[in-house]
């Protein structure tokens, strides 16, 4: 297991390298000017100045290793010196990888960033996980029942109407006819957690987006819990399991539980990257200034270096998580052995 | 056991989810809770004292800008976005007022040839700050913050996004107080370099190190830059949210202003959600440039928690006939080096048809509602507006069909689409930017034409192909390889004669000058220039000034630009708001902000 992990570490590494130069290629072959939200009455001279001062107009494979070596030494070393006060190097001059649009660090907006993808996306993800799975085991064991039948209705429901007309309703319903609710996010807000009132304001801006994305992430995972245990249910060890007397509840939550949890194990941890790469539009909805805002909003602004960076991120979660799913399947699964 | 060997291993991954997401506390200082929730605002405690005679008593004003700043350094601005947040801080020696007048704003007084601040050759203007300016750091404002300001520009390497020091040759302190710019040429209207939200004062101590390259590291100077003006930004997140706080240092602080303690300016989402925010859930204070259909804003104000505010100026929607000569040298490149089907080529016939089959109120009503008004000008402003061209501009479909008639445009094989005496089909490529309200007016502009025999093939390019300037993208409007495009333009100032020289002939962009030059319709005409030169020689009191750009502007739509809307910008206001005046379309909607207060 240990070689293997290994293997597959290092392996990671040149597939790395390729998925840059790929999205380095495509960002720069896309045409995009960092100008274009100027007015029209700035003249050309002074757009090639400003496009001069950004390094646009440097041949791409400098470009490249520029970035390269920005990502993979110069902001491993700020990581490591902004986390223990170190100074390694020249800590005060360092270059770093520069936004266009805001000319500031970009690694330090995405930083600033992450703490509210993390806590909508992940407690909706949680969350989902938490409904889904009950509901796809006692759907599956009780199958064409009135719960089940309901269950698939609300999940159908829940899959197929998209989060933007969710999100819109809920916004309506709630922030203007009712007003319980703001219906855009405070990223500023810092939660104090011995103040009632400032722990209910973020409840209360979490409650609507978390909801609309809970039941988007809860309506997959069940259907997938469902049919997963409903092939196991019918399985021979099954029928052994129960002529040996066990109970029911051994048999179900014990046998088949487990072997129908494999799959949707390693389901769930593909989609862990996810909740780092945002979701788009119930951040552009709710007005969640996250991950996949900004991602949103560089594109749009031709913001070239937060864009590469961003997806630079997002690709090193989908391999690492992938790594680590099916290490997962293999310590679920012990008939799967690596080695 | 094997299950709970499953439920550890959930237990893990909910912990570190936790664990991520309790990284919230940043270290950052805010000020706390964000302000305007639902619940009343009014209740907010002030964050200062209120030392200065009520400065800062009225809590926090929440402004929604969907688009937000990405910095606050309007000098290295990348749209109107990060300008507003900018004159929140920074302020320049005069700024324009909604009715588009300079006003001082660190200055004393407004120079002009009577009071010795304009010379009589026109080449220099002399400004004299009012006395006992301090910066927010307590250190007094002089004039050489106004030279460095220059000479920060003035370096091509810091990509500054103003072309207002184009044609200054000097900029000196004559005193503390006493700043003397110098120009290149007889500049009638000098009243450019230091005004307006566009070109505020940066303070030399802070800056003094980001000149030139180093520019790019120095993005703790622009996102809180030291100024002079009402507040103070305490933190920023880039395309976020902008927190300020109210600045102790500021003049008008011991005469109670400004009203509000703090400010908060929320980005993110879009038009809609933003009007939505303040007009009808009133969780919002304002909201900034709401482009949206009428037909839904009109509903969202009748709830009667907010109002809309227009605000004017030189913007106008128009539509280009490419004028590219046929005959001319060098050849546009247009369609692989070849000129285009000329004929738009000085065709007043088929440009007054064209305008004349037009629904101008239609497309307001339909599009714009209170944030457009139907113009034939391309200068639409007060005190220059031409009357020549009100005959092509209200719709006449009978006018335009005989015009076309007359001059030998006719059906010849019943198609339904007219050919040109020389049996061309009158078939044309229609190009604007990918935008809901533009392709609405595409539709009905399409139909409008069709009833008169002409034929379009609409497109629409998203807008950072179409405002492309690096010449990659072939969809930009300054290399128009194709025969319509319709955007909007303006004026950086309430003057025309800046705005006007982007029809000038050496203007035209070309493969030869990399497609650099504002005149995108590509309108050569000699007369034109002639009046613009004697322009450029005029007085600002002289009143042959606003005659000239009349005859400019006539000559400009005589065949090559169909104007179509006055356009405004467009934001709501809570009516708790007051003192906020008319909505400026000139310089910063936050231009009075000291001003506003909140009513019970």
């Amino acid at each position: 297991m240990g070689r293997y992990i290994l293997r597959r570490t290092l392996f990671a590494i040149p597939t790395l390298v390729v998925i840059s130069l790929i999205i380095f290629a495509i960002l720069d072959f896309a045409p995009g000017d960092p100008t274009s939200q100027l007015p029209l009455t700035i003249p050309a001279e002074i757009r090639e100045a400003i496009r001069e001062s950004l390094g646009i107009n440097e041949p791409f494979m400098v470009k490249w290793v520029k970035w390269m070596q920005l990502m993979f030494i110069n902001e491993p070393l700020q990581a490591i010196d902004s986390i223990f006060g170190t100074c390694i190097g020249d800590c005060e001059s360092r270059a770093r990888i520069i936004s266009w649009s805001s000319r500031a660090p970009a690694v330090d907006i995405i930083w600033q960033r992450l703490p509210q993808t993390l806590w909508v996306l992940g407690i909706a993800f949680i969350l989902g996980i938490l409904i889904a799975i009950p509901v796809g085991v006692i759907s599956a064991y009780k199958q064409y029942s009135a719960f089940d039948n309901i269950g698939t209705f609300v999940t159908m429901v829940g899959y197929s109407v998209p989060v933007f007309f969710t999100g819109l309703l809920a916004i309506v319903i709630f922030s203007v006819w009712l007003g319980w609710f703001p219906s855009f996010y405070t990223t500023t807000h810092v939660v104090d957690w011995t103040s009632w009132d400032s722990v209910w304001f973020q409840v209360e801006q979490m409650i609507m987006p978390i909801a609309v994305l809970s039941l988007f992430n809860a309506a997959a995972l069940s259907r997938f819990t469902r049919s997963s245990m409903l092939d196991n249910l019918n399985k021979d060890y099954v029928r052994t399991a129960r002529s040996k007397g066990l109970r029911e509840n051994r048999v179900v939550m014990t046998h088949v539980m487990r072997n129908s949890l494999i799959p949707v194990i390693t389901l769930i941890a593909l989609q862990v990257p996810g909740i780092f790469a945002g979701a788009i539009i119930t951040e552009q909805i709710f007005r969640i200034n996250g991950l996949g805002q900004l991602l949103i909003v560089s594109i749009g602004q031709s913001d070239v270096p937060m864009v590469q960076t961003l997806t630079f991120m997002f690709a090193v979660l989908i391999v690492v998580f992938n790594l680590i799913a099916d290490v997962t399947y293999g310590v679920m699964d012990p008939r799967i052995r690596y080695d | 056991m094997k299950r709970t060997r499953l439920l550890a291993l959930l237990a893990v991954l909910a912990m570190v989810v936790a664990a991520c997401g309790g990284g919230d506390v940043d270290g950052t200082t805010t000020t706390g809770e964000g302000g305007a929730t639902t619940t009343s605002v009014d209740s907010t405690e002030p964050t200062e004292p209120p030392t200065g005679g009520g400065a800062g008593e009225g809590g926090n004003l929440l402004l929604l800008q969907w688009q937000a700043p990405s910095q606050a350094n309007a000098l290295l601005s990348t749209g109107t976005k990060d300008l507003l947040a900018s004159s929140l801080v920074l302020e320049p020696l005069a700024e324009f007022n909604a009715a588009g007048e300079v006003v001082p704003a660190l200055a004393a007084e407004v120079p002009t040839q009577e009071n010795g601040g304009i010379s009589e050759d026109l080449t220099q203007i002399t400004w004299t700050l009012q006395e006992g300016i301090v910066w927010s750091d307590g250190t007094p404002l002089t004039a050489d913050d106004a030279v460095f300001t220059w000479e920060y520009c003035s370096d091509a390497a810091t990509g500054c996004s103003t072309n207002s020091y184009q044609g200054v040759t000097s900029v000196e302190a004559i005193d503390d107080l006493t700043i003397q710019v110098t120009f290149e040429n007889p500049t009638p209207y000098p009243f450019v370099p230091f005004v307006s939200y566009i070109n505020p004062i940066i303070q030399r101590a802070q800056f003094a190190d980001c000149v030139g390259a180093a520019a790019v590291g120095c993005s703790e100077q622009n996102f809180a830059p030291i100024g002079t003006g009402p507040y103070m930004v305490s933190e920023l997140r880039p395309e976020d949210t902008v927190l300020y706080d109210i600045n102790p240092n500021y003049r008008g602080f011991d005469e109670g202003k400004p009203f509000f303690g703090t400010i908060e300016i929320k980005g993110g989402g879009d038009a809609e959600s933003a009007a939505r925010s303040v007009l009808e859930i009133g969780e919002a204070d304002y909201a900034w440039n709401l482009q949206v259909a009428p037909e839904i804003l009109g509903p969202m104000e009748a709830t009667g928690i907010g109002t809309i505010f227009a605000g004017f100026n030189s913007s106008v929607e128009h539509i280009n006939l490419n004028q590219t000569d046929p005959d001319g040298d060098p050849p546009s490149d247009y369609q692989e080096g070849n000129n285009p089907n000329p004929v738009f080529f000085e065709n007043t016939v088929l440009h007054d048809a064209l305008s004349l089959a037009i629904n101008r109120e239609e497309i307001v009503a339909v599009g714009y509602g209170p944030a457009g008004e139907p113009t034939c000008n391309i200068w639409p402003v007060e005190g220059a507006v031409s009357t020549n061209n009100d005959d092509i501009c209200t719709q006449d479909l009978e006018a335009a069909n005989a015009l076309l008639d007359d001059n030998g445009y006719v059906d010849t094989d019943g198609d339904g689409v007219r050919e040109t005496p020389d049996g061309v089909p009158l078939e044309f490529d229609y190009v604007t930017s990918t935008n809901a309200v533009r392709q609405s007016e595409q539709d009905l502009i399409a139909v409008y034409w069709e009833q008169i025999g002409v034929a379009t093939n609409m497109r629409n390019e998203d807008a950072s192909l179409f405002f492309d300037g690096t010449a990659a993208s072939d969809a930009s409007i300054w290399k128009f390889f194709t025969d319509i495009q319709m955007y909007t333009n303006s004026s950086a100032g309430p003057d025309a004669q800046g705005y006007l020289q982007d029809w000038r002939c050496e203007s035209i962009p070309e493969s030869t000058n990399s497609w650099g030059g504002g005149n995108v319709v590509r309108l050569c005409n000699e007369e034109f220039d002639a009046l613009h030169d004697q322009l450029s020689g005029t007085a600002l009191d002289d009143p042959a000034r606003s005659e000239l750009v009349i005859q400019l502007n006539d000559i400009i739509v005589e065949y090559s630009t169909i104007p179509i809307i006055n356009r405004a910008s467009v934001s709501a206001f809570a009516n708790t708001i007051q003192g906020q005046g008319d909505l400026n379309g000139w310089d910063s909607e936050y231009w009075n902000i000291e001003d506003w207060t909140r009513s019970s």
